[in-house]
């Protein structure tokens, strides 16, 4: 079934794949409807992940989601890892590849963090024609999400809701809502986000984030490393009513628990999905001191030593 | 939102960039100078809003402290038993000055502590004085290995390959493809393998040492050796059969011929059992 623009199929609900659940996968073929695979973990891999990743190909529909290829940075797009992006993906057959509003670094340096956008008409005509550029090269349409951000620019002169709106519609580009960034956004860029929702072309939305937060008192980071939320959920209840069905995902990425528990924080969202969720127990927020990072990436690095005969 | 005077998008990320490889202004690099004459003088509240509960200043510190952690945290993780054996906080020293030293160029997380080992030999304390403490040389070599099998784990290689058996003939016997063998001033395998199974090895005395690491079945297994085989798997490594191997290790190494032929069959027997042959086809 699909209800968006782009004609992209409704998944379900799926999982982040994640190294230390390979072995319970493959051993237990468990019933999830569909996995997201960070497209960085395989492309240059060729030892264990990639050849886990075949298998997974061959029982799971399975989406490739991206961290590097920086569609808002000023030098020169990356033909090198798109090339390597588009072998993985010729390679696998996803259903779609995604990538984040951000650039990651310039001048050749690569910070792996998911820098923010100021949003004005420059950056809008930017982003928008490597958007195409990228579109063209990969032979299919790509998916943006609405990444979680600590700061907004006075240069700024775009609401994030409408700068994407016109993004979609400049370059037929689909969206990846995550709504666990716009509720952290929000908290840290004082700005409404249920008028956010509002401002979303639901039919570009191809698929949901969900994923858990730490509120640090007067921020908030987007740890990924906790269950979800109450305020997020109650985002997904009313952006998952506009979608009318989306595939949906839960990011799971630090502190990754056993792989049972992180698929029953998934189940909870077809509570919410039906709007019978006063029974569900959720997170309330809890104001927590401990410095927390913003987009973890150790999960990225390679799980040599568990896959190690001593 | 509120008209304001534009920064080019391009020096934008030149200044936020340098704002978060520098976060203190050590360096002589003067962020503000790659902005427009107009904010030349202006602090980063010129760029950056302030929110109702964080100043501008704060909001950049987010980013400040998480550029540096996130990266710290990946390095740990490359380098786990670096991290154990030097200490947690000095391991973060000398990995907050590396990746200030080399800042990652590449999207690939594997690249990040390529040049570890290199920069650690670099910086090391007694690099000018004429005698040296073994610590470091300790270090340096455990940093190299550990990246090493980071490489080896991800190494592209045929791993549709037969295994040599007890009948498989000699000359039929070829190297698995992903096998390595290493020299070592410290015993490496031993500390590492230490680590690895939990325990809190001691740093050891220097002593030559030798393994191989092999890959199979797209998991990597560790090996003492010693030196002989350490020199005739090499010679196998290089592409030679057997007996060209086995004529290497006499000839360039004076190892006794009449020793090698009592020894081979009891070698020859182990690796098959390691699985460290493939059969030649």
């Amino acid at each position: 079934m699909t209800t968006n623009k782009l004609n992209l199929p409704d998944l379900g609900l799926g999982l982040g794949l994640r190294s230390q659940h390979f072995n319970h996968i493959l051993e237990q073929q468990p019933e999830v409807d569909w996995f997201e695979v960070i497209s960085e973990n395989f492309m240059d891999s060729f030892g264990r992940p990639r050849h886990v990743l075949k298998q997974i190909v061959e029982r799971y529909p399975v989406v490739m989601h991206g961290v590097s290829l920086s569609i808002g940075n000023t030098d020169p797009l990356d033909f090198d890892y798109l090339k390597k992006l588009k072998a993985l993906a010729d390679e696998m057959n996803p259903a779609w590849v995604s990538d984040h509003l951000c650039w990651t670094g310039v001048l050749t340096t690569n910070s792996h963090d998911l820098l923010p956008v100021p949003l004005n008409e420059e950056s809008l005509k930017h982003v928008c024609d490597r958007i195409n550029i990228v579109q063209d090269y990969l032979q299919r349409p790509l998916v943006i999400e609405n990444p979680s951000t600590y700061a907004s620019f006075r240069h700024s002169t775009i609401p994030e809701w409408e700068f994407l709106s016109s993004m979609t519609e400049e370059t037929d580009c689909g969206l990846l809502l995550d709504v666990n960034n716009v509720y952290v956004s929000s908290f840290n860029n004082d700005f409404d986000p249920v008028e956010y929702l509002e401002g979303i072309p639901f039919d570009r939305v191809v698929q949901m984030h969900l994923a858990g937060h730490q509120n640090c008192g007067n921020y908030i980071i987007d740890t990924h490393d906790r269950e979800v939320t109450k305020h997020v959920w109650e985002l997904f209840r009313l952006a998952w009513q506009r979608t009318g069905g989306t595939s949906t995902l839960l990011e799971w990425d630090g502190n990754i628990p056993a792989f049972d528990v992180y698929h029953a924080e998934l189940l909870k969202a077809k509570e919410f999905m039906s709007g019978d969720f006063n029974g569900i127990k959720s997170v309330e927020e809890e104001d927590q001191v401990v410095e927390a990072v913003s987009n973890p990436i150790h999960f990225m690095v390679s799980e040599t030593r568990d896959q190690l005969e001593v | 939102m509120a008209e304001s005077t534009n920064i080019p998008l391009s020096s934008f990320q030149q200044w936020m960039q340098q704002m978060l490889l520098d976060p203190h202004g050590q360096t002589e690099v003067d962020p503000m100078q790659v902005l427009p004459g107009a904010f030349q003088g202006g602090g980063l509240e010129s760029v950056i809003n302030d929110s109702k509960r964080l100043p501008a200043r704060e909001h950049l510190a987010i980013y400040q402290r998480s550029y540096i952690a996130r990266l710290r945290d990946c390095m740990a993780k490359q380098f786990s038993a670096l991290e154990y054996a030097l200490g947690e906080e000095l391991f973060c020293g000398f990995a907050d000055n590396y990746l200030e030293l080399y800042p990652s160029s590449s999207y690939n997380l594997m690249n990040l502590g390529a040049h570890f080992a290199d920069y650690l030999e670099d910086t090391r304390p007694d690099k000018d004085d004429p005698l040296k403490e073994e610590w470091p040389d300790f270090m340096i070599e455990l940093a190299r290995f550990e990246y090493a099998t980071l490489i080896i784990f991800e190494e592209q290689a045929d791993e549709d390959f037969v295994l040599a058996g007890d009948q498989t003939p000699e000359e039929e016997l070829r190297l698995i493809p992903v096998f390595y063998a290493f020299y070592f001033q410290f015993p490496i395998r031993w500390f590492y393998s230490e680590f690895v199974n939990g325990n809190k090895p001691g740093m050891p005395y220097a002593q030559d040492t030798f393994c191989a690491v092999v890959r199979r079945n797209y998991k990597l297994a560790l090996f003492d050796l010693n030196p002989g085989q350490y020199y005739f798997l090499n010679y196998l490594k290089e592409g030679g059969s057997v007996s060209e191997a086995k004529q290497l290790l006499c000839k360039n190494q004076g190892f006794d011929s009449g020793k090698l032929e009592e020894v081979w069959p009891v070698w020859k027997e182990k690796w098959i059992e390691q699985g460290f042959f493939r059969v030649d086809s």
